[in-house]
């Protein structure tokens, strides 16, 4: 036998093998509070989204995501400029949560208006890498996280399209390190299915803001985990 | 030599992952369910703010009892837990079942009348491992006929609150009884053994044989 023919064996060998794997190994699922993760073996879809150079003009929108007719789970993390949540400019050591000053809208987009529903995506400020933390008095630069959908803290609860709009009512320029990363995990099924009636619903306020690591119990918001 | 065998190995094992791939894409979903609805705060006087929908049927329908060299009869009662309204599973819950069984029409309409007796209550539902929102009641139907679930006790919905679960249906071709009659004196019909709030439904079981084609009655031509 020639070494070619081998190879091709073992070639044709190995893809039998990985076929049979596939088709009846692959059912293994992670799952801690409300996701579920990517099913064992697979790599979640990751988007990578870099928003410095833009500036995004008072009441304009960024499509930063669309699976229709798909809606899915997964992971939604932010790096944006920043205020304190009620507005102050900062020096009060009890009012330590932050805001994006864009806001991160998700639901459906509809070509019906009937079956478009927008609402704001309950965000989690992570103090611990934004730099109000690392650059005393800065407000650069704040991170947020959620997780898509949210089905105990708020937010619309089948997710195709994911978009920035700008509620400030200024410019907002973006600066090297901001940045959107939307991790999707997994598919719940299909809009076509499970649409939205009676629309449309487009809530344009602000993000709530959860925040675990400051004293106020009462922002912490339900159902989070450590992952 | 070791190259046809090689070879050999490699048309069988391709050969299974078609034909067990076939086989699973064949399994029919004949299932239906009911919507529970709660509040976050736990508070059952409170108004629903949430919704858990609970699927019920056999597994890999439609399902046939077992017969000893045809069928296996390994129909697992199985639940689907979601929330309703993302679609996220549900994976953490601590439920029981009540099994119903009636051999025939007749002998449930006399269900009907003398009242729903379970054959086996308290039968522990389990997590399929693996699959979160999955639930078994793992058994091997033993007789073609009539088959009812009652499933109790409570999921928890996210860590935050445990949500009290009573689905119970019959399977789907049950007779039904007549309730009373409507306005043209026309007789209404209603599943009695049914939670009033379940919706659609999974078959009942039968014999192995009764899909057979050409069937046992069927006669050949003597000349053939």
């Amino acid at each position: 036998m020639t070494f070619q023919k081998q190879n091709k064996i073992s070639m044709i060998a190995g893809t039998a093998l990985l076929t049979i794997a596939l088709a009846f190994g692959g059912t293994v699922y992670a799952s801690h509070s409300f996701e579920a993760g990517v099913e064992t073996g697979t790599i979640p879809d990751n988007t990578h989204i870099r928003l410095d150079g833009m500036t995004l003009p008072a009441g304009g929108v960024f499509p930063l995501y669309d699976a229709s007719p798909n809606y899915v789970s997964g992971h939604f993390l932010l790096t944006s400029p920043c205020e304190l949540v009620d507005g102050e400019t900062g020096g009060d050591p009890d009012n330590d949560t932050y805001q994006p000053l864009v806001t991160a809208i998700a639901g459906h987009i509809d070509e019906h208006a009937s079956g478009t529903h927008m609402e704001p995506i309950p965000l989690f400020y992570i103090n611990t890498v934004s730099s109000p933390k690392l650059a005393a008095g800065s407000d650069a630069q704040c991170v947020f996280h959620a997780h898509i959908p949210d089905p105990l803290n708020g937010g619309a609860p089948r997710v195709t399209d994911i978009d920035l709009v700008n509620l400030s009512g200024a410019d907002i320029e973006f600066k090297p390190g901001h940045i959107v990363d939307i991790n999707v995990q997994r598919v719940l099924g299909s809009i076509a299915d499970d649409p939205y009636t009676g629309g449309p619903v487009v809530e344009l306020t602000r993000n709530v803001i959860y925040d675990l690591n400051d004293d106020d119990t009462t922002n912490d918001g339900l159902g989070h985990s450590s992952q | 030599m070791n190259t046809n065998k090689t070879q050999l190995f490699l048309v069988a094992s391709i050969a299974s992952v078609m034909v067990l791939a076939g086989s699973a894409s064949e399994q029919a979903f004949a299932h239906g369910g009911q919507v529970i609805g709660f509040n976050l705060s736990g508070d059952p006087n409170d108004p629903p703010n949430r919704w858990i929908t609970v699927i019920m049927g056999h597994n890999s329908e439609p399902t046939a009892a077992q017969e000893t060299g045809k069928h296996d009869g390994k129909h697992p009662m199985e639940l689907f837990i979601s929330d309703t309204r993302t679609g996220l599973n549900l994976a953490e819950a601590d439920l029981t079942v009540e099994k119903y069984y009636y051999e025939n029409d007749k002998k449930f309409n006399k269900a009907v009348d003398k009242g729903f007796k379970p054959l086996e209550t308290d039968v522990a539902v389990d997590a399929v491992h693996g699959d979160p929102g999955h639930y078994f009641a793992r058994q091997i139907l033993a007789q073609p006929g009539i088959y009812g679930y009652h499933v109790t006790g409570t999921v928890n919905y996210f860590g935050v609150v445990d949500v009290p679960i009573d689905v119970k249906a019959i399977c789907r071709d049950a007779p039904l009884t007549q309730v009373g009659e409507d306005e043209n004196g026309d007789p209404i019909f209603k599943q009695t053994f049914n939670n009033p709030s379940w919706f659609g439904g999974f078959g009942c079981t039968q014999d192995i044989d009764d899909n057979k084609f050409p069937g046992k009655k069927v006669k050949h031509d003597k000349d053939d």
